[in-house]
């Protein structure tokens, strides 16, 4: 499966790459500042398949493929392992994350091409795309490093907490209704209940408290063509994370996954 | 010879509506226990408790001393009758996978048992027929070093070839400190091999014992005892 997907970005991202470099070579993208009608059309397919598959495997991993472990006869497997329901749990969750990591790292790969070719497309093609392929890396590892790592500490937070939140739901459900199409649509609505007000309650919160986290990105001094344009602002951005709703949702993580982890034991039954 | 499986009052309601009415019954270890009885007697749900992946409503049970729960699961060793291995394993991971989850899983009789049902160690589970998952899953469960083995429907849709090699395994795997549970109906394929023989009807044993002294008893073979007791249904 993860071979599979990866050969469709790969497929669709290439494809982009090819429709670009016809546009840069045949000198219609620098002379118009965009791309022509082939790569208009291969451009965003490549980017809707990468990123919108990546955003449904992202809370598919993070529920450790609940699937997998109440419905299918592989649960069989899953139940019938010596091991205590929080290892169960916690090693789906685990090896969700790395499947995770699998289509995420190529998606992202596949970006930072894309943004140099666009870069060569507005800026000044002679700088030469490897040039503009490191100074994108640098930029984002190396010049905004520890914002960069905030934020991938959040998304790994985030990719954890609702893992929890799914398997909970899906694990509950399972627990006590038999049937798989209704216990699907409870989990659904259990976990848009529990994410909806726990962001709004939070937020609010975080308003009234004044409490936020920021992160800043630096865009001067790139050295990237026209880099700025990109992010709409020439010297930086500041982004604004309300705390109180992380620390929520961490808090509801644990608790939850402790619940999952007993129910396991106790109430799951194939 | 110790006691392996000690079940008292084990009793299952699904709702309203019992599936286990209070099984009691015991096996010592060396035995062979053919659990027979027609479908939905309640068999399947029998085994299912004792492998851990139900829950009793009431009554307890022990495998070789060890109160039912969470430990059993490291002395049970459960054949159920489908397939659980995922499709992409190869007959490799999938023994990996149990050398990796079960401490008594033994490599070495994996791959000799592997050689034995002439199944090929790189292919998958989705390119096998149900005879060679059946045999690839058999594989699996008796290469464990567990106390109690439970085989729920072991012969169930494989050609006699298949069934005969899936019998002598069962008799291979026999062991002094260890004790097996056959859940079947096709009685006549493996009534040879059965120590002790339990009928189950409705959630209740209505018959058990020593087979031969039942064989003797009632100068009959199993099958005709089981086709006594069950056949008019």
């Amino acid at each position: 499966m993860i071979l599979l997907i990866n050969a469709v970005f790969a497929f669709v991202n290439i494809a982009a790459y090819v429709t670009e470099i016809q546009a840069i070579v045949g000198g219609v993208a620098v002379a118009d500042g965009r791309f022509g009608a082939e790569a208009g059309f291969w451009v965003p397919l490549s980017f809707a398949v990468t990123w919108i598959a990546n955003f449904a495997l992202f809370f598919l991993c993070a529920s450790g493929f609940s699937d997998q472990l109440l419905y299918k006869d592989t649960s069989y497997l899953m139940l019938l392992l010596p091991r205590r329901g929080w290892q169960v749990i916690a090693g789906r969750h685990l090896a969700g994350f790395v499947e995770c990591l699998a289509y995420a790292i190529p998606g992202f790969v596949y970006l930072t091409v894309h943004l140099s070719l666009f870069s060569l497309v507005s800026g000044n093609p002679a700088i030469g795309f490897l040039s503009v392929f490191a100074e994108i890396w640098k930029f984002i590892f190396v010049t905004n490093g520890l914002s960069t790592l905030t934020l991938l500490l959040i998304l790994v937070c985030v990719f954890f907490v609702s893992g929890s939140l799914l398997s909970f739901a899906a694990i509950s459900t399972r627990s006590f209704i038999r049937s798989k199409a209704l216990a699907t649509v409870v989990s659904i609505a259990i976990f848009v209940f529990v994410t909806n007000w726990t962001v709004k309650v939070g937020t609010a919160a975080s308003e009234r408290l004044q409490w936020f986290g920021r992160i800043s990105f630096q865009f001067t001094g790139s050295g990237l063509p026209n880099f700025s344009s990109f992010a709409g602002t020439p010297a930086g951005k500041e982004l604004l994370i309300p705390i109180v709703p992380i620390l929520v949702f961490t808090v509801l993580g644990v608790a939850l996954f402790a619940a999952s982890s007993w129910l396991w034991e106790r109430k799951v039954e194939l | 010879m110790s006691v392996i499986l000690e079940t008292h009052d084990l009793r299952k309601n699904y709702f309203a509506k019992p599936a286990l009415r209070g099984v009691s019954l015991s096996l010592e270890s060396g035995r062979i226990l053919g659990l027979m009885g027609p479908n939905g007697s309640g068999k399947t749900t029998f085994l299912k408790i004792v492998a851990g992946l139900q829950k009793a409503s009431g009554g307890e049970f022990s495998v070789a001393g060890t109160p039912g729960g969470h430990r059993t699961k490291e002395l049970v060793s459960f054949l159920p009758d489908r397939n659980i291995l995922f499709p992409w394993m190869t007959c490799l991971d999938a023994i990996g996978f149990y050398a990796d989850f079960f401490g008594d899983f033994d490599r070495a009789k994996a791959l000799d048992m592997l050689s034995f049902m002439k199944l090929d160690p790189s292919e998958r589970v989705k390119t096998m027929s149900k005879g060679m998952v059946e045999k690839l899953n058999l594989t699996l469960s008796f290469s464990r070093r567990a106390r109690l083995f439970l085989l729920d429907e072991p012969l169930g849709g494989v050609d006699p070839v298949a069934r005969e090699r899936i019998v002598t395994t069962i008799i291979k795997t026999w062991t002094e400190d260890s004790a097996i549970v056959v859940s079947t109906h096709l009685v006549n394929d493996v009534e040879r091999i059965f120590n002790d023989v339990a009928m189950i009807d409705e959630g209740e044993i209505v018959l058990s014992g020593d087979a031969e002294e039942l064989r003797q008893a009632r100068g009959k073979s199993i099958d005709q005892i089981y086709l006594d007791t069950f056949g008019d249904r």
